[in-house]
């Protein structure tokens, strides 16, 4: 309980009175001060009981009209006071605490002033939130003062709601093969894998034709018919994302390049396997070689991690400790590593004959993306679906990292962002553009046609319609019309 | 609608009527035993009231009676029960008023004549009877205070480990 100034004033002057009547022997002003010390005693449980009755009657609750957003986009904040109270209550004030990673509009406060008969009251702003995290709004806090203004009360009400703000969007994407949209989601699997185990489902009668393994014994004497038991697989497949985010990458507009649609694509595999608690792992590559890895995991951090590499992801070059280490320890980057003939001591040059004689990982030049592939077995090797996010621009690189994938991992997906469809002036000459595309697309075919390998295009919906409208069906139609 | 702002505007008007009418009487009562010019006193305590001070409404008043050289029973039992009044009609603007107004109804003319009692019964020294009587309200205040903290679960009744909040 805090004390007003109000307060301290009726203090003085009941310490006022005391000694004037010590002083003066003036019993008179004693009585008067006795009295009003009585007063403020009693005014002190009035309001001690007024705020204890308070708070079970009052409710406070905020609100958020969605629990994950993009950056700079805004949410309606809404925050609520209502007092159960028949009759009229100590007036009170709400005042909530907006995470710093909001912003407010100028003018506007979160807070409510409930006088004494009112019941309740709300507010409603807009908040903008700036930074990629996940948020919770603090608990409110409500501060109680009495009528005659000479103590009030805070308190802080339970935390608010919870909010994920995520990197921004960019838009519909799509995502499918040979300019068709895919129909099913995004990360979606079907249930099969390494570690995969099963769960019985139902019991039903047996029709000709089932396996005789599982008809259920113990269900078919008990009810004197024959029965089967169902089972349903049990999905636990390990995901590993291996992201692409060379300088090729950033062709496209600002906001909408191939390494955001890319981004997109594995933010949905993320969330995926978030839900349903797959392993999950990731590696990042850029020119240098790999930026970041993680072998795949079920952790929330793993999944928490994961995310925000995604969302921090550039085109700029990493020099990260991690990239170091792994090129010092596998020696991909053969210009640190393998040093030129000129340079090499005679022990390296023995050493290096012996490790290129042994057959030992062949590294290839500019080829980051397999070579990085190289360097990270440990990912690859415990990945039951491997999900490579990259580009077209070197055909013979994806080609040969995919054939590395496949030999590691169980299953590949390639997802590919056609470097014809982020192409600035696309439009100036659609027939070439969709000779670019068709190349794409055949390359896209033969990556498709490998086993356990499924290849897809991404890239922005009304650009690859835009490429399609220039094929010769289109445009025979056009030329007919 | 209209109705509602009436209930709400005479709710308001009933302590100011209450306090004015304490102010009045004590100033009837101090004019009565003492001295005419302490009718404008009486002027000066209306005004400290209806500017929100009845506190010091009282405390003047507590003086002016001072002055009145040994009062009889009546115009002293009419300035005690007049600022009495005014004390109450501050009671009765908060929202939980009959608990409060029972309170203060209660509690001041108790400790008053405990105070009467001791001095002019009991001969007791004026000082010391005000310190006591001070000092006792302010540790059943503290304890008030403490309770309020340990009922909104801002700190424990381990006292020791909220030296913040003492």
């Amino acid at each position: 309980m805090r004390v007003t100034r109000r307060f301290w004033l009726t203090i003085t002057a009941i310490g006022s009175l005391v000694v004037g009547g010590g002083l003066l022997d003036a019993p008179l002003l004693v009585v008067g001060a006795v009295g009003l010390a009585g007063w403020l005693l009693a005014m002190q449980f009035a309001f001690v009981r007024g705020v204890s009755r308070l708070e079970d009657e009052l409710t406070v609750s905020q609100s958020l009209d969605r629990s994950r957003i993009r950056t700079d986009a805004e949410t309606k904040y809404t925050l609520e006071a209502s007092v159960a109270a028949a009759g009229d209550h100590l007036p009170l004030s709400v005042e909530a605490r907006i995470p710093l990673a909001a912003r407010m509009e100028a003018g506007t406060s979160p807070d409510i002033n409930l006088d004494a008969s009112m019941q309740s009251s709300s507010v409603t702003l807009p908040l903008t939130w700036e930074t990629v995290g996940n948020y919770t709004v603090p608990g409110a806090t409500v501060t109680v003062s009495d009528g005659t203004g000479l103590f009030t009360q805070s308190f802080t009400t339970a935390p608010g709601p919870e909010l994920a703000v995520e990197s921004p969007s960019v838009g519909p994407i799509h995502v499918g093969q040979s300019g068709k949209q895919l129909l099913r989601g995004v990360g979606e699997h079907d249930a099969r894998g390494r570690t995969g185990g099963l769960s019985a489902e139902e019991i039903r009668k047996y029709v000709p034709g089932d396996a005789l393994k599982y008809v259920d014994w113990k269900a078919t004497a008990r009810l004197d018919e024959t029965h089967v038991r169902n089972y349903e697989a049990e999905s636990n497949r390990s995901v590993v994302l291996v992201l692409d985010h060379r300088q090729t990458l950033r062709d496209g507009t600002p906001g909408e390049t191939k390494l955001d649609h890319l981004k997109a694509v594995a933010a949905a595999f993320q969330q995926r396997a978030e839900t349903i608690r797959d392993p999950l792992g990731y590696l990042t590559i850029d020119d240098a070689g790999v930026t970041e890895s993680r072998i795949p995991v079920a952790r929330t951090e793993a999944y928490r991690s994961c995310r925000h590499r995604i969302n921090d992801l550039d085109t700029e070059t990493e020099t990260s400790a991690t990239a170091t280490t792994k090129a010092a320890h596998t020696g991909r980057m053969t210009g640190t590593v393998n040093p030129t003939a000129d340079t090499q001591s005679p022990m390296e040059t023995t050493l290096l004959a012996y490790r290129d004689a042994a057959g030992s990982k062949r590294h290839l030049p500019n080829q980051p993306l397999y070579n990085g592939l190289q360097a990270a077995p440990h990912e690859i090797r415990s990945a039951n679906l491997l999900v490579i996010c990259t580009d077209d621009s070197n055909p013979s690189e994806l080609r040969n990292a995919v054939g590395l994938a496949r030999r590691n991992a169980t299953e590949v997906v390639v997802f590919m962002a056609p470097s014809v469809a982020f192409d600035t002036d696309l439009l100036t000459d659609l027939d070439t553009a969709y000779e670019r595309y068709r190349t794409f697309d055949q390359f896209r075919r033969e990556l498709n046609e490998v086993d356990s390998v499924t290849a897809y295009e991404v890239g922005s919906p009304d650009q690859i319609s835009a490429i399609l409208s220039g094929s010769p069906a289109n445009t025979d139609r056009r030329e007919y019309a | 609608m209209s109705v509602a702002l009436k209930t709400a505007r005479s709710r308001r008007s009933l302590p100011t009527v209450l306090g004015l009418l304490g102010i009045v009487v004590a100033t009837g009562g101090l004019v009565w035993g003492g001295p005419v010019w302490l009718g404008f006193v009486g002027v000066v305590l209306g005004g400290l009231y209806l500017s929100s001070t009845p506190v010091l409404a009282v405390v003047l008043g507590q003086i002016a009676l001072v002055t009145v050289d040994t009062p009889s029973l009546l115009p002293l039992v009419l300035v005690e029960g007049g600022l009495f009044l005014a004390l109450l009609s501050v009671t009765i603007e908060t929202p939980d008023r009959r608990v409060a107004g029972s309170l203060v109804a209660l509690v001041v003319p108790l400790l008053g004549s405990l105070a009467w009692l001791s001095l002019w019964r009991w001969d007791l020294a004026p000082l010391s009877v005000g310190a006591t009587v001070v000092i006792g309200i302010a540790i059943v205040g503290y304890l008030f205070h403490r309770y309020l903290l340990i009922e909104l679960d801002i700190v424990t009744e381990d006292a020791a480990s909220d030296r913040d909040f003492l």
